[in-house]
């Protein structure tokens, strides 16, 4: 059985930046986001965003969608079926460094 | 509202230019909660429908109940303005909150279709000379009491409406089924028990709508308004 720092190690580090930890939890609960609803919900500007959408994609864990609404171009982000695994390990593990670090004993000092 | 942070970022990762926050535990859950709840929260057009039961009460105290075309009439008109209005305010949300399309769910019927059909139920059941209490205020408190129960502790105040539509149910209840006098399309005694019901319907509307407004703009700040494009 891992240690709770091997777990901590093997946490997938695309999804553990907080930013992107934001953006695949908000994806993680529907289908499809917007842009704008994803600025809203992280809180980061239109540069970070789109930053961290890019390193998303390239590691497969979403994909983005252009196209228009009312003659207005729109960007529609949704994760993929391996984002979604990959999110559920992601919580799984952490949930197991959580619960592990409990059993944790302070060392004493001599 | 949503607690100390129980987690942090243990490699410290930040990204250069800063902003950054670290997401606990409990940011997760508010991040799922608005996205999941996002078409619900969009409050204002449950308000306006809830206004627009007020106003229609205040009208109808204008037209005697026998005028059953300019009853119609005047739904007619009132279902237009809240179809013209209720589009504006989808353009609204669109135009500061952005846009999602949620997942396959178990389907919950949101409040102003459950008091549309609890009004159609009740207008049947009264032309039917049938009494009893008014569905639509028993269907609103069924599916506030669902709100309040899957949505602990965020949309609690939804237990207002459950008390007032039980509130209403009493009310409603007590008028007895008569039998309309010639002339009349409803007996004044029963439509008066089920606009006073309507009242307390219209008002819990307005309310919660206002409400769950609110609680989708404290938890969904506003940073960019307008384009959902990406650059």
């Amino acid at each position: 059985m891992p240690t709770p720092f091997e777990s901590l190690a093997s946490l997938n580090r695309l999804i553990h930046e907080p930013a992107r930890l934001a953006i695949v939890t908000a994806l993680s609960a529907c289908d499809k986001a917007d842009f704008l609803f994803l600025l809203n919900v992280t809180g980061l500007t239109k540069g970070n965003l789109s930053s961290h959408l890019s390193k998303l994609e390239q590691g497969g864990l979403v994909e983005i969608e252009k196209r228009f609404e009312r003659r207005l171009p729109v960007t529609y982000v949704r994760l993929t079926p391996q984002g979604r695994e990959g999110l559920k390990q992601y919580w799984k593990r952490l949930d197991g460094v959580r619960r592990g670090a409990k059993t944790l004993k302070p060392l004493r000092s001599t | 509202l949503y607690g100390k942070p129980v987690c942090v970022d243990p490699f410290g990762e930040q990204l250069a230019d800063g902003g950054e926050a670290d997401v606990t535990f409990d940011d997760a859950r508010r991040i799922r909660f608005v996205t999941k709840r996002f078409h619900e929260l969009q409050g204002h057009r449950t308000a306006l429908f809830g206004g627009a039961i007020l106003a229609g009460i205040t009208l109808i105290h204008e037209v005697p109940l026998s005028d059953s075309g300019r009853l119609a009439q005047a739904v007619a008109f009132g279902l237009l303005v809240y179809g013209g209005a209720a589009e504006s305010i989808n353009r609204h949300y669109q135009s500061r909150f952005g846009n999602l399309r949620g997942r396959r769910s178990f389907p919950v019927p949101d409040p102003i279709t459950v008091v549309m059909l609890g009004f159609a139920l009740d207008l049947s059941l009264t032309l039917g000379g049938r009494g009893g209490p008014s569905v639509a205020a028993e269907l609103l408190g069924v599916s506030a009491l669902w709100i309040v129960v899957r949505d602990w502790p965020w949309r609690s105040y939804h237990l207002g409406t459950v008390v007032a539509c039980v509130a209403a149910i009493a009310a409603s209840a007590a008028a007895p089924a008569v039998a309309p006098a010639a002339g009349d399309v409803i007996d004044p005694q029963r439509a008066n028990a089920l606009l006073n019901a309507y009242f307390v319907v219209g008002m819990s509307l307005l309310v919660t709508g206002l409400v769950d407004h609110r609680l989708l703009a404290t938890t969904l700040p506003c940073m960019e308004e307008g384009h959902a494009d990406a650059i």
